[in-house]
C-alpha cells in the first residue's frame, strides 16, 4: 500500500513537470511546483510514515513548508509586485516541447534500470521519475527565457534530485539535509532580488535580453 | 573549542562585524585584522597536522588531512589578500563617490563570508556538508558579481548563480548517488557520506551508481572550477566582480572546487580503479586548455582575459591529475600552490589599471600604460610573464613536471595537445600585454586617466609582487611537505 | 443474462443517468459560485430549463436541411447509446457485450460529428466556426481519449470496459505511473469534451472564444433542450469512465441492496470529488486563447502517449 502511493505520488510529480512544459501561464507554472513539491513532501511523508522513520517526517515537513508553500508564495510575489503576467515564451513550440520530453522520459527509466535497486519495485518508478524530471528541467532551463521560469526549471532540477534521494536511499542524512534546503531557500531568494534588479534594469524580465557580455 | 573551529569561527564573527554601522577605520581593521587572524589560525592548523595530528571536528565531518591542510593554508592567505586590496579598492571609489554605506557594509561582509565558506570547503571530509559549503561560496559571492549594480553585472550574477545552481543540483545528484552507492555497507548515517570511510569500503560500493554519481559529480563540480564546456559564467563574472572579489574566486573557488574534485576523483580511484574518473578530468582539463586559447588571442577585456587565463590553468591542474602519474599529481598541486600566489598579483594589477581608467576594455585603457601608471603596469608585466609560466617562476616549474610526466606516460597525444597550446598561449598573453603596455601614448585620451598614486593598494599590490617573485626561489619547507602529503593523499587516497 | 434483460437494464441505467445528468451540471455551478462566494442558481435549475425549453416549438431556418433536425437527435442518442457500455456502479455495464473503448469513442464521435455537421448546414458563420473549433479540438482530444483508455485495456487485457472495471476492481488500487499519467490525460479531454474552463467557457456567448456555444446557437425549443441534455449526458459519461476506471473501489459484484446501496452512495461522492476537481481547475484558471487551445490538448495527448509508453519501460 505504501509502496503503491510512494509511486503515486512520484508519478504525480511527473505529471506536474510534464504540464509544464506543456503550457504557458507563468502563475499555473508555479503552482504546478508547488504541487510537485507537496507531491514530493508526500513520498517522503509515506516513506517516513511506512519505515517509522522520524528525519523523513521531518524532511517532508520542511518539502511541504518550504517548498510547497514558501517559495511559490515568494515567487508568485515576485511576480505580482513586478507585474508581469505575460505568458512564457519559449524557444521552441509546445508540442515539439513535450514530444522531446517524452523521449527524455524514456531515457530516464532506461538508465534508471541500471541503478542499485533501480530495475524493480516501487523504486525503479521513482527513479525513474525522478531521473526524467531531471531532463525535463535541464530542457526547460535552456528553452525558456523568463526569468522566473529559468528558477521554476532550476527548482523542478531540486526536486528531482531530492527525489533520487528518496528513491536510491531514502533520503540523506537530516543535518545534510537541512543545510541543503537552507541553502535552497537562500538561492531562491538571492535570485528573487536578482530578477527584481533586472526588471528595474530592463523592465523585462525576459532573460534575452541579457546578452551584452560575450567573447 | 579547538584551532580548526577557531580557523572557522573568525571570518564568520568578521562577517557579523561587517555588518555593523561602524566608522571606516574600524571597520577596515576588523576586516583585515579578522583575516589575518584567519590566516595565522589557519597556518596553525596545518603545522599541528604536520606536527603529526589529523585536526577535526564533529565526528570527522571535517578532518584536516595533507590536502585540507593546503588548500586550507592556501585559501585563508588570498582571504587575507583579498581584504587588504578590498580596503584600499573601497577607498578608491569612495574617493569618486562610487560607493555608499550600504555598499560598503555589504562588501565587509560578504568577503569573510566567503572565506569562511572557502575555508570550510577545505577542510570538509563529508560531501554533504562539502556540498552545502560550495553552495555557500556561491550565494556569498552573487552579489559580489553584482557589486556594481551595472546592466552587465546584472546579467553576469544571474549567468553565475543559475550556471552555479545547475552546477550544484548535478554535484548534489552525484553526492545522492554516491550516498545510494554505499547505503548497502555503510548504512543511512553520515557515514555513508563520509569521504574516509567510502574510500575504507571502497570495494563494496555498488559500481554502477557510483560511476553515474561521479560523472555527475564531476560536471557539477567542475562547473564552480569553471573547466570547459562549463565555463561560460567566469569570462563575464571575474570582469563585474570588483577586483578583491575577483581574487577570491579565481583563487578561493578555483581551489575549493578542485578540492571537490578531487576528494570525488580518490573516492572513483579507490572504487573503480585509476582508468575512470582520471579521463573523464583529463578530457575536461584538455578542452579547458584548447578553449582558453582562442579566446585569449583574441580578448578585448582584462579582466576576462585573466579569467580566461583562470579556466587554462585549472585546466592544467585538471591535466596533472587526470595524467594518473604520481610526478603529474604532485605537479598539478604545486601548480595549484603557484597559482594561487601568483594570481592575487594579476589581479591587483590589473584591477588597479582598471579603476585608473575607469574600464577594463582595452580599448579604455591601452596603448602605453607604462607611461601614465608605471608601477601597476610593470607589476601587470610581471604577473603576465609569471602567469604564462616562464622561467625562473614556479609555474614553469609545474608545468615542466606536469608535461614531463605526460611524456613519459601513455598520455602522449594529450601531452602534445598541451605543450602546444601553452606556446601559443604565451604568444597571446605576450601580445595582449604587448598592446596594453607598450606603444604611443594617445595624445588625448578617450576619459581623465587618474594619477597613480602610492596609497595602501599599491602596497598590497607590492606585497603580493614580493610573495610571488619570492615563492619561485624559497618556499616554506612547511608548504612543500603539505603539497607532498597532499599529492599522497590524491594517489593513495588518505 | 438474456438479452432483453440487458436491455431493460440498459434502458434502466441510461434513464438513471438522464436524470442525473443536469444535477451534476448544477452541482459544478452551485460549487462553482460557492468558490466565487456567489449564491449561484438553484441546484435544479438544469431540470427547469430543459422543462421551459421541452415546452418550447422549436425554430428552425428555412433554408436548412434534414441535418439540422437530424443533428439534436444524433447527438443525443448516441450519448445515451454510450451510457449502456459503461459500468456505474456494477462490475460490468448492461449492454458490455455491444462493444467496448472503439464502440464507446465511435459512438460519441458520431454524435459530434452530426452536431457539426448540422452547425455547418444552417450557413450562419458561427455555426462554422463553432464546427471547426470543436472539430480541432477534438482532433486532439480523441487520440488522447484513445490513447489513455488503451493504457487502461492494456494493463486489464481486453477493450471491453466491462472486463477492465472488473479486473481492476479485483487488482485494488493502481499503482503504476502510467495510471495516474492515462488519468490525467483523460482529465484534460473531460475538461475538453465538457466544454468547460480553460478550453471552453460555458457560461458565455462569447463569440471570440466559444466552440460548443457557437454550435448549438441556431438552435432552440426542444432541439436546444436535446443538445443540452445530451451535453450534460456526456460530461457525466466521461466522469464515470474517468471514476470507475481509475478508482473502481466499491463497484458492488452481486445484485444485494446492501452492495448496491453502498456502490451508489460511494459512486456520487466519486463524482462529486470529481466535481471539486473540475471546479477547482475552473475557478483558478482563466480562459485559454483559442490559439493556446490545441497545446494543451496536445499535452494531453502527450501524457496519454507516455502512458502507454510507461508500460513498456
Amino acid at each position: 500500500m505504501s509502496q503503491d502511493l510512494v509511486v503515486l505520488c512520484a508519478a504525480g510529480m511527473l505529471v506536474t513537470a510534464y504540464l509544464m512544459v506543456g503550457q504557458k501561464a507563468l502563475f499555473t507554472a508555479i503552482r504546478l511546483y508547488a504541487i510537485q513539491s507537496v507531491l514530493l513532501g508526500g513520498v517522503a511523508l509515506v516513506m517516513g510514515l511506512a519505515g517509522h522513520n522520524a528525519h523523513l517526517l521531518a524532511s517532508a515537513a520542511l518539502t511541504i513548508g518550504l517548498k510547497g508553500l514558501l517559495i511559490p508564495w515568494f515567487l508568485m510575489r515576485v511576480i505580482d509586485r513586478i507585474g508581469i503576467r505575460r505568458e512564457i515564451e519559449p524557444f521552441l513550440n509546445v508540442p515539439s516541447s513535450l514530444l522531446i520530453c517524452l523521449g527524455l522520459t524514456v531515457v530516464g527509466y532506461r538508465v534508471s534500470t541500471r541503478l542499485a535497486d533501480g530495475a524493480q519495485g516501487a523504486a525503479h518508478h521513482v527513479i525513474g521519475v525522478s531521473l526524467s524530471m531531471l531532463l525535463m528541467g535541464l530542457f526547460l532551463m535552456v528553452t525558456r527565457r523568463k526569468a522566473v521560469t529559468q528558477i521554476l526549471a532550476l527548482l523542478t532540477v531540486e526536486n528531482s534530485v531530492f527525489l533520487v534521494a528518496l528513491g536510491a536511499t531514502s533520503g540523506m542524512p537530516l543535518i545534510v539535509e537541512l543545510g541543503i534546503s537552507f541553502d535552497v531557500i537562500v538561492a531562491v531568494l538571492v535570485l528573487g532580488v536578482l530578477v527584481h534588479r533586472i526588471v528595474d534594469r530592463f523592465d523585462s524580465m525576459d532573460v534575452s535580453r541579457l546578452s551584452k557580455l560575450k567573447g | 573549542m579547538n584551532l580548526l573551529l577557531w580557523t572557522l569561527a573568525v571570518p564568520l564573527l568578521t562577517a557579523l562585524a561587517g555588518l555593523l554601522p561602524l566608522p571606516r577605520r574600524w571597520k577596515e581593521i576588523a576586516l583585515v585584522g579578522g583575516l589575518a587572524l584567519t590566516f595565522a589560525l589557519a597556518v596553525g592548523t596545518a603545522s599541528q597536522f604536520l606536527a603529526g595530528a589529523v585536526p577535526g571536528a564533529f565526528d570527522e565531518a571535517l578532518r584536516v588531512d595533507g590536502l585540507s591542510a593546503l588548500v586550507l593554508v592556501l585559501s585563508a592567505l588570498v582571504g587575507l589578500m583579498s581584504g587588504a586590496y578590498g580596503i584600499a579598492y573601497l577607498r578608491r571609489n569612495e574617493d569618486r563617490g562610487l560607493l555608499t554605506p550600504w555598499k560598503r557594509r555589504e562588501f565587509d561582509a560578504l568577503v569573510p563570508l566567503y572565506v569562511f565558506a572557502m575555508l570550510l570547503v577545505s577542510v570538509c571530509n563529508n560531501l554533504g556538508i562539502l556540498w552545502i559549503a560550495v553552495e555557500v561560496t556561491t550565494l556569498a559571492s552573487v552579489f559580489l558579481v553584482a557589486f556594481h549594480d551595472r546592466d552587465t553585472s546584472l546579467e553576469a550574477a544571474w549567468k553565475f548563480l543559475m550556471l552555479g545552481s545547475l552546477g550544484l543540483a548535478f554535484a548534489l545528484l552525484g553526492t545522492v548517488l554516491m550516498f545510494a552507492a554505499g547505503r548497502g555497507v555503510l548504512g543511512e548515517g553520515m557515514a555513508g557520506l563520509n569521504v574516509t570511510r567510502l574510500i575504507e569500503v571502497a570495494g563494496q560500493l555498488h559500481p554502477l551508481t557510483l560511476k553515474l554519481g561521479v560523472v555527475f559529480a564531476l560536471v557539477g563540480y567542475g562547473t564552480k572550477a569553471g573547466l570547459a564546456p562549463m565555463h561560460t559564467w567566469k569570462p563575464d563574472a571575474y570582469r563585474e566582480a570588483p577586483s578583491p572579489a575577483g581574487v577570491l574566486m579565481a583563487v578561493g573557488m578555483l581551489n575549493g572546487a578542485l578540492y571537490c574534485l578531487l576528494r570525488v576523483h580518490t573516492i572513483a580511484n579507490a572504487a573503480l580503479g585509476p582508468g575512470f574518473s582520471s579521463r573523464l578530468l583529463l578530457a575536461l582539463g584538455l578542452l579547458s586548455v584548447a578553449v582558453a586559447t582562442p579566446f585569449i588571442l583574441i580578448q578585448w577585456n582584462l579582466k576576462r582575459l585573466l579569467a580566461y587565463s583562470s579556466v587554462e590553468h585549472v585546466g592544467i591542474m585538471a591535466i596533472g591529475i587526470g595524467l594518473g602519474a604520481e610526478a603529474a599529481t604532485f605537479g598539478a598541486l604545486l601548480h595549484l600552490t603557484y597559482h594561487s600566489i601568483a594570481k592575487p598579483l594579476a589581479f591587483f594589477s590589473a584591477g588597479t589599471l582598471a579603476q585608473l581608467h575607469s574600464s577594463s576594455n582595452f580599448e579604455q585603457i591601452g596603448p602605453g600604460t607604462l607611461g601614465r601608471t608605471p608601477v601597476a603596469s610593470t607589476l601587470f608585466v610581471l604577473a603576465m610573464v609569471i602567469m604564462t609560466g616562464s622561467p625562473p617562476f614556479g609555474m614553469f616549474f609545474s608545468e615542466l613536471i606536469i608535461l614531463r610526466a605526460g611524456f613519459a606516460g601513455p598520455h602522449l597525444a594529450a601531452s602534445v595537445i598541451l605543450l602546444g597550446c601553452l606556446v601559443l598561449l604565451f604568444c597571446g598573453f605576450a601580445y595582449q600585454t604587448g598592446r596594453l603596455v607598450l606603444g604611443e601614448q594617445p595624445a588625448a585620451p578617450a576619459r581623465p586617466v587618474d594619477v597613480e598614486k602610492m596609497d595602501f593598494g599599491s602596497l598590497t599590490m607590492l606585497l603580493a609582487a614580493v610573495l610571488a617573485v619570492g615563492s619561485a626561489f624559497y618556499l616554506p619547507p612547511g608548504l612543500l611537505e603539505l603539497i607532498h602529503a597532499a599529492a599522497r593523499v590524491v594517489e593513495g587516497g588518505r | 443474462m438474456n438479452l432483453v434483460d440487458s436491455f431493460g437494464l440498459g434502458l434502466l441505467q441510461a434513464a438513471v443517468l438522464l436524470a442525473l445528468a443536469p444535477l451534476l451540471r448544477g452541482t459544478i455551478k452551485k460549487l462553482k459560485a460557492a468558490f466565487q462566494n456567489r449564491q449561484g442558481p438553484p441546484l435544479l435549475q438544469g431540470y427547469y430549463d430543459l422543462a421551459k425549453l421541452l415546452g418550447k416549438e422549436p425554430v428552425r431556418s428555412d433554408v436548412s436541411s434534414w441535418v439540422f433536425v437530424a443533428g439534436p437527435r444524433v447527438y443525443f442518442a448516441t450519448a445515451v447509446a454510450a451510457t449502456t457500455l459503461v459500468p456505474v456502479i456494477v462490475a460490468g455495464a448492461p449492454l458490455e457485450e455491444a462493444g467496448g473503448i472503439l464502440v464507446l469513442v465511435g459512438l460519441l464521435a458520431l454524435g459530434r460529428f452530426f452536431l457539426a455537421a448540422a452547425a455547418l448546414d444552417t450557413g450562419s458563420p458561427f455555426g462554422g466556426m463553432g464546427s471547426s473549433r470543436e472539430m480541432a479540438v477534438s482532433a486532439l482530444a480523441e487520440p488522447a481519449l484513445m490513447l489513455g483508455l488503451f493504457t487502461v485495456a492494456l494493463w486489464g487485457g481486453s477493450l471491453n470496459l466491462g472486463d477492465l472495471v472488473r479486473t481492476t476492481a479485483a487488482r485494488g488500487l493502481s499503482a503504476h505511473p502510467s495510471d495516474l499519467l492515462a488519468a490525467a490525460a483523460l482529465f484534460i479531454v473531460l475538461i475538453a469534451e465538457a466544454g468547460r474552463v480553460p478550453v471552453d467557457n460555458p457560461a458565455t456567448h462569447l463569440e471570440l472564444t466559444m466552440i460548443h456555444e457557437a454550435m448549438v446557437l441556431e438552435y432552440s425549443g426542444a432541439d436546444l433542450a436535446l443538445v443540452e441534455w445530451a451535453s450534460a449526458l456526456k460530461e457525466l459519461l466521461f466522469m464515470t469512465v474517468l471514476v470507475n476506471l481509475f478508482l473502481p473501489l466499491g463497484l458492488a459484484t452481486g445484485v444485494g441492496a446492501a452492495a448496491l446501496a453502498i456502490a451508489t452512495g460511494l459512486y456520487l461522492a466519486k463524482l462529486f470529488l470529481l466535481s471539486v476537481g473540475v471546479t477547482l481547475v475552473e475557478v483558478t484558471n482563466a480562459k485559454l486563447r483559442l490559439f493556446r487551445v490545441p497545446e494543451l490538448m496536445s499535452a494531453s495527448l502527450g501524457l496519454a502517449f507516455l502512458a502507454l509508453a510507461l508500460r513498456f519501460l
